[in-house]
């Protein structure tokens, strides 16, 4: 087994404010030989057809795939208004990308031929045996499409036992548009699936930090398309959880909604449905499905940063040293820490742990939507051993 | 509602705004109840609503997740068991190893013991058989118990050497093709003899079948059988007869005798295994004897069946595959004209290095009229007469002689070499050896010498010694290569 050289995966970030400077210094950071696949998160602050035009540019025919956020997470730990980057070795990974353009009427015959189509792909750069042990799959998805569920569970069905993590796409909390690129553009309404074959050892992951409190809340009326709920307890949805949580309905905001979740119980676990804002109509907007009639938990939180060291840290007992930790962390978390005024802590526990990626608007996890998670994989240095 | 209540103003009791509170609570309630009913319905319909299917995302991933954990388990369980199957085999393999090995260093043992033990025995058979064709009255009664005692020493010997032989797996068979009369006929005057002395009647039925087998295994087989037959019968007769089957001939020895009771038939060809009443009929036996016999005819490849009753008798039969001699095969069947061949006169040259030996087989030859020079080398030999001219007519040559130095084949063959060179006639070999293994007999076979296994029977050495004295009728013949 030859000894893997430190080009295997890389990551890079630049915070040049030009999208052409941005892209150089990219592209300088991570061009190798082998580099054979470019996964990046930027900022929406970047005017995206020049920054897309300069990437184009920076990298020519090499794959390119990546998607707006609502913060990065690079080797400063939490940062903004940059573009953070992970390079793929060709000899060690061997990455298929696919660009899902309408997410409303991806079918699962869709998702069997993308799938298909993937696989066959991997397979034929044979950097490791191709199944469900060496390979994972990565999703990129337009955060405020309102598709996620659906498009998750018809994917995940197609990949069978191949595990699936990803996050949805963010825009700084302006609500207003998010986007994933590809094959030099960036697209609305879209979704990124990259397999991700690889002979060295890694552990996905997704943890939280949420403890259920005794409340419950019904559902009462709800805009299941929008992600609208209308009422709670028969009451106008804002008032109600203003109650709850003790606050006039004029100050709920993002960092409120990070410290009172909401969360379904399905079977013995809880899982978090954040509210993304309050509308004027007294009603709440959620980055995740809800339902009429379903019935939401009001949640505490325990200590974000002991669990994030504590599962980090846990995994990489298992795998030794992550080369590199990709993190899909809901905005939301970053909002509490910022609250918090530990954000410095944060990144320190992060640098520590190799963690690159995005603050999102959604965790993707097996299938399953969720939010108000850290989700994501650790990459080990070390190559899987045979079971 | 309550803004209803208030501009009613005056006209509302107290009780009448507890109604009203209550009213709306209850709608709310009613609304709630509405809420989970169209949950509770929608959740058994099929998941194509987003958050429907986010819970059967939800449901299947955790299903998975039991899953994997369950497989995960039983796995584990797996592997820790195999892990134990092998710690356990392998400490049995290590038992197996310690087991054969000290099995082959007893087998080995019993070898070497038994090859040293018939050195002296045979010496001291020699010795009888001499003493017995001395006319002196006096001495015949007790060496009559000397020869019988020598004899179930030997037989004991052999045994132990024969099971010995057959643990060690050195026995293999080298089958021939022979007529079965040549073998039975023999046995049949042979034991015809030891059942009369008892009072029993053998009858024998000869066959003209020509079989495919080993004579030598083969007749170790049948006189184990026909020993046990005369050694557990007290009344009535033994039967040697054959039988074709098909393609087969079955050989039987069948006896009117104690036989053998349901209970212990499975045991009788196990080791040192014997019958309870047995033991009583033969206080010297070892119990090797049927399981020799087993063992032989699975080398052989004779099946071997039994029947028997508890006081009614026993029958043993052998199965032997049917043969088709050839011409050349047939000839060499004729008997030979040996017999009554006077040894008198005859010069004999013995080289054993066991000088007991050597003076038991000069005492018997002399008794046959030979004129003998014995002595432990041809080196010791040459301090008597000139090896390499004085004229002889046989060599009984020892196989074994000092470890270390040559053995008795390179020995006659350097004598014989001399003696042509120096003129003299080359002298036909008797090799003696207690190595029954296949090589010594090809070697003698091509080099024409005779080959006589130890113990030595004197009836057995006269035979040679005629037979090879009329293949070699003068010692001033001209010299043969």
């Amino acid at each position: 087994m030859n000894a893997i050289p430190p080009s295997a995966v890389i990551t890079a970030f630049s915070d040049a404010r030009d999208e052409r400077l941005a892209a150089r210094d990219l592209a300088q950071k991570l061009r190798h030989d082998n580099l054979g696949c470019v996964l990046f998160f930027c900022s929406i602050d970047y005017r995206l057809d020049r920054l897309a035009g300069a990437l184009a540019e920076a990298f020519g025919d090499l794959p390119l795939c990546g998607c707006t956020s609502a913060g990065e997470i690079t080797s400063r730990g939490y940062d903004s208004g940059t573009i953070v980057a992970i390079g793929f070795d060709r000899r060690f990974f061997s990455v298929g990308a696919r660009l899902i353009e309408r997410l409303d009427g991806f079918s699962l015959a869709d998702a069997q031929q993308l799938t298909d189509s993937l696989l066959c792909e991997c397979r034929a750069a044979s950097v490791a045996r191709v199944d469900a042990d060496n390979t994972f799959v990565l999703t990129l998805l337009d955060g405020l499409s309102v598709n996620e569920e659906l498009v998750l569970a018809t994917l995940n069905s197609a990949l069978g036992s191949i595990t699936s993590l990803g996050g949805s796409a963010g825009d700084d909390y302006r609500l207003s548009g998010t986007y994933v690129y590809s094959d030099g553009a960036f697209h609305s309404n879209a979704a990124m699936v990259l397999m991700i074959n690889s002979a060295l050892d890694f552990e996905v992951f997704s943890f939280h930090h949420l403890r259920p409190a005794t409340v419950k809340l019904v559902v009462t009326a709800a805009d299941a398309e929008r992600r609208v709920v209308q009422e709670l307890n028969a009451e106008p949805a804002a008032e109600a959880y203003a109650r709850l949580v003790g606050v006039p309905v004029a100050e709920l905001d993002d960092v409120v909604f990070a410290r009172y979740p909401l969360a379904v119980r399905i079977n013995n676990d809880y899982y978090a449905r954040s509210i993304q804002r309050v509308n004027d109509d007294l009603s709440l907007s959620f980055y995740c499905a809800v339902e009429n009639g379903i019935v939401l938990t009001a949640m505490h939180t325990g200590s974000i940063l002991d669990e994030l060291d504590q599962t980090l840290s846990d995994i990489e007992e298992r795998l030794g040293p992550a080369w590199v930790t990709l993190g899909c962390d809901c905005c939301l978390r970053r909002q509490e820490i910022e609250a918090d005024g530990t954000v410095d802590q944060a990144s320190a526990l992060l640098r520590r742990h190799s963690v690159v990626g995005f603050n999102t608007y959604g965790e993707q996890f097996n299938g399953m939507h969720i939010n108000q998670t850290m989700t994501g994989v650790a990459i080990g240095r070390r190559q899987r051993s045979r079971r | 509602m309550a803004e209803d209540n208030a501009a009613d103003g005056d006209s509302a009791s107290p009780w009448d705004l507890h109604e009203a509170r209550l009213m709306a609570e209850n709608a709310r309630l009613r609304r709630i109840c509405d809420a989970l009913i169209e949950r509770v319905e929608e959740s058994n319909m099929a998941p194509t609503a987003p958050y429907a299917a986010f819970q059967h995302s939800v449901v299947l991933a955790e299903q998975v997740r039991e899953r994997t954990q369950a497989l995960r388990e039983a796995n584990q369980q797996l592997l820790d068991e195999i892990e134990e199957r092998r710690r356990v085999e392998s400490r049995l393999r290590e038992a197996t190893e310690k087991a054969e090995r000290a099995n082959i260093s007893k087998t080995k043992f019993v070898a070497a013991v038994s090859h040293d033990l018939m050195q002296p025995l045979n010496a001291a058979r020699l010795f009888t058989s001499a003493l017995q064709d001395q006319p002196d009255h006096n001495t015949q009664f007790m060496l009559s118990h000397i020869d019988t005692a020598l004899l179930d020493l030997e037989s004991l010997i052999t045994t132990l050497a024969d099971a010995s032989k057959l643990d060690a797996g050195v026995v293999s068979a080298e089958p021939g093709v022979f007529p079965l009369r040549r073998l039975l006929d023999v046995l049949a005057e042979e034991y015809r003899q030891m059942a009369a002395a008892k009072g029993l009647r053998l009858r024998y039925v000869p066959s003209s079948a020509v079989v495919r087998s080993d004579p030598q295994l083969l007749s170790r087989v049948m006189r184990n059988l026909l020993s046990n037959a005369v050694r557990y019968t007290d009344r009535g007769s033994i039967l040697l007869g054959c039988r074709r089957r098909g393609e087969r001939v079955e050989v039987v020895v069948a006896d009117t005798g104690i036989g053998i009771g349901d209970d212990q038939i499975g045991d009788i060809f196990q080791e040192f295994k014997r019958g309870a009443r047995a033991v009583k009929y033969h206080e010297r036996g070892l119990g090797l004897g049927l399981s020799i016999v087993e063992k032989i005819s699975r080398i052989l490849d004779h099946p071997l069946t039994v029947r028997s009753r508890e006081n009614r008798g026993s029958r043993f039969a052998l199965q032997l595959p049917l043969a088709r001699l050839s011409a050349a095969e047939a000839r060499a069947m004729e008997p030979a004209a040996d017999a009554g061949r006077t040894l008198a006169g005859r010069r004999v040259w013995v080289v054993d290095n066991d000088r007991a030996i050597c003076s038991g087989m000069r005492t018997l030859l002399e008794q046959w009229g030979c004129r003998v020079a014995a002595a432990e080398s041809v080196q010791a030999l040459a301090e008597h007469l000139d090896p390499r001219r004085d004229p002889a007519d046989v060599l009984l040559m020892d196989y074994h002689l000092d470890p270390g130095g040559d053995n008795g084949m390179t020995v006659a063959d350097a004598l014989n070499r001399d003696r042509r060179r120096a003129g003299a006639e080359a002298l036909p070999v008797i090799m003696l050896t207690a190595d029954r293994g296949p090589y010594l007999k090809q070697r003698c076979a091509r080099d024409g010498h005779t080959l006589i296994y130890k113990p030595v029977k004197p009836m057995k050495l006269k035979l040679a010694l005629q037979h090879t004295l009329t293949r070699a009728p003068s010692t001033t013949g001209p010299a043969t290569k």
